[in-house]
């Protein structure tokens, strides 16, 4: 509850964001790339790594290395092929940088709705989890704890997007991303310290102590239901390093730095944070499968199960676990605030502005239709999270990731590399992409067939794998492809400009130079005002 | 090929949403096939996919190798840890030294040359 507190506190602080887009959505695009390298960290490294690859690692040893391999290799993709080019194109959407060269109103359209699509099931999952895991750090049982607490976090989550839009929305991550650091440390250096800094030992006991409750950590095998095959593991690490790297929400937060050399800084900032982290995790996962007995972790045979907090309550006692549940609770705000941000401004720009022909309102209309889809998606959220609050969600979680991957990743790649790409393509991938990944999962063991399955009673599992990303991620290339050659639209000027545009920044948005009444307002001490490096535009936004 | 039609239907947006004037379309026509900016295209690319498959190749190689070489538990050990850890280490540090790489390159090679093309592009629009 402190921390909503501070949450609360900051926003205040940081007053109401004015009524301009670019304030809204990307708070005047001034942030330092320090700044935005800790709220990306922030956003990325949310319940996914610091609850689930934990409790992988613990579980399953290697694979779960493995899969935390994909998560930190994901960056790449995003430093080397995405990051920049998107700045250099995007203004606040994904639909505003692949409209650059295609038809405006249904590649808006298709992107809109993909972005919402993939957001809004990324949120409720995210919610539920969070829920679930706070219930139980908490203690709370009633029937009435677990939507008290979809509420509160949904609410909290409203009323900073609300009122701060991208200003409060990064600072809620950057207090995240600090949190979530020095949990990590606590943890691992108990864990060093209890082990009086003896890694082997530590990988040993944590080997044995597995083998004895029947489970094998250096084997590549997961204790799964069904035989893993090295196949499918590929294709799970691979939906994980390309989807990780265009998911929307991670998106936005490219567009809030000055310029390019920023973006580059910013992501090699978080790669700086997430190295470091993910060895930790590493360390934190097996450190559990060691100190926490196999009477502990089979006694919660739930897919939730939280391996960090047992190992927090076995070094630290009931502070320990306090101290996690405060920082899971920042971090699910955070990452809400992040998505409700993206799915409004993709909602409001890519969907609502495209279908009614209000242009008239211009910047403080579209402001206040953002605000209050804000609100909207946020009580929509809520009423979802608390309907599936006993359902087992975990299978959404890499359909959602395989989506992204297989939707975003083509039509991005194509968009800027490929002359021949043109709005049919585009379609094809964007829609192409998320119904073959969404066939490919119906016929998988994640829906049917399978004791954790959706459907566990039924068996239409046709498909081997639960990861289908490696079928679908070329099969939606592969659609983009096809649509592309068939269609007769092409446009090399359109092209020029894309290419032009993406290589070498001419014309990306700039920043906004506030004024130093306003920067006053801000309140913050150390108020991002870089003006480095700026490529000076005869442009203005 | 790039005709009067392509550059006309640029400007085609019909919210207002593109920013890209007709004349500004010629620019950066002529842009895209002015020398530093071939140049800087030929470079990128080059860089962009020998990079990937680089770090493509040594993630497979490593993967590879835990998946294949080791046996549970047996084997090889650094210091007493096994040598599939180590192996997993190295592949998170793996990010960290394709973005030293990837920082020093871009500084060195491909900004000096966006620079002049953004140059060009401000001397056409005087």
């Amino acid at each position: 509850m402190i921390f909503s507190l501070i949450i609360l506190l900051v926003v205040s602080r940081l007053g109401r964001a004015r009524d301009t887009c670019s304030d809204f959505y990307v708070g005047d695009r001034t942030f330092t790339s320090r700044q935005n390298g800790l709220a990306l960290f922030g956003t990325f490294t949310m319940m996914t790594s610091f609850v689930s690859l934990s409790d992988q690692i613990a579980w399953h040893g290697r694979r779960g290395v493995l899969l935390a391999a994909g998560f930190a290799v994901s960056w790449l993709v995003t430093l080397l092929l995405v990051a920049e080019p998107l700045r250099n194109t995007g203004r606040y959407t994904l639909g505003d940088a692949l409209s650059l060269r295609m038809r405006a109103r249904p590649v808006r359209m298709a992107a809109g709705t993909v972005t919402l699509v993939v957001s809004f099931l990324y949120m409720t999952i995210q919610l539920v989890a969070a829920s679930n895991l706070l219930a139980l750090l908490l203690g709370l049982d009633g029937a009435a704890a677990r939507p008290l607490i979809i509420l509160t976090i949904a609410g909290l989550t409203a009323t900073t997007v609300y009122y701060t839009g991208m200003r409060g929305t990064t600072w809620t991550q950057i207090i995240n991303a600090a949190l979530l650091l020095t949990a990590v440390l606590v943890l691992a250096g108990a864990l060093l310290v209890y082990y009086r800094f003896d890694v082997a030992r530590l990988f040993g006991e944590a080997v044995g102590g597995a083998t004895t409750s029947g489970r094998d950590l250096s084997g590549p095998a997961p204790t799964g239901h069904r035989s893993p095959q090295p196949l499918e593991m590929s294709s799970q690490v691979l939906t994980v390093m390309v989807g990780h790297a265009v998911l929307p929400y991670l998106f936005i937060r490219f567009l809030t730095v000055p310029g390019t050399r920023d973006v580059r800084r910013s992501v090699s900032w978080a790669i700086w944070l997430i190295t470091p982290y993910y060895l930790l995790i590493v360390l934190i996962g097996f450190g559990a499968a060691a100190l926490v007995r196999p009477g502990g972790l089979l006694a919660s045979p739930d897919q939730h199960s939280p391996v960090v907090a047992l190992l927090a309550v076995e070094l630290g006692g009931v502070p320990m676990r306090m101290f996690v549940a405060s920082v899971v609770f920042t971090t699910i705000v955070a990452v809400t605030a992040g998505l409700a941000l993206v799915t409004a401004a993709s909602f409001t720009r890519d969907i609502q502005l495209n279908l009614t022909d209000r242009r008239d309102g211009g910047e403080r209309h579209e402001v206040s239709v953002a605000r209050r889809a804000v609100v909207v998606i946020c009580l929509l959220l809520a009423g979802v999270a608390i309907l599936f609050v006993d359902a087992n969600l975990t299978f959404l979680m890499s359909l959602d990731v395989t989506m992204a991957a297989s939707s975003i990743f083509p039509a991005l790649l194509f968009a800027w590399f490929w002359r021949r790409f043109n709005t049919v393509g585009a379609l094809c991938c964007l829609y192409g992409g998320v119904a073959v990944t969404l066939a490919l999962v119906t016929f998988s063991p994640a829906v049917s067939g399978d004791p954790l399955a959706l459907f566990p009673g039924a068996d239409f599992a046709y498909l081997p794998w639960r990861h289908v990303g490696l079928v679908s991620i070329p099969a939606s290339f592969l659609l983009g492809y096809l649509g592309a050659v068939v269609s007769s639209e092409r446009n090399d000027a359109k092209y020029a400009v894309m290419q032009v545009r993406a290589l070498t920044g001419i014309g990306a948005a700039e920043a906004v130079t506030t004024s130093p009444a306003l920067a006053a307002a801000d309140g913050e001490p150390g108020a991002p005002r870089s003006r480095r490096w700026l490529p000076r535009q005869r442009r203005q936004h | 090929m790039t005709t009067q039609e392509d550059i006309r239907s640029t400007t085609a947006d019909r919210h207002g949403f593109s920013e890209v004037g007709p004349d500004d379309t010629e620019a950066y026509v002529e842009l895209q096939q002015s020398l530093a900016f071939t140049r800087l295209r030929s470079r990128s690319r080059r860089y962009l996919v020998s990079m990937a498959a680089l770090f493509l190749a040594v993630f497979a190689g490593i993967v590879a190798l835990m998946s294949w070489t080791s046996e549970p538990q047996g084997g090889s050990s650094v210091a007493g840890i096994d040598l599939t850890l180590v192996l997993a280490a190295g592949l998170l540090v793996l990010p960290c030294v394709v973005t030293v790489i990837h920082l020093v390159y871009t500084r060195r090679r491909l900004d000096p040359l966006a620079e002049i093309v953004r140059a060009q592009f401000e001397r056409s629009r005087r």
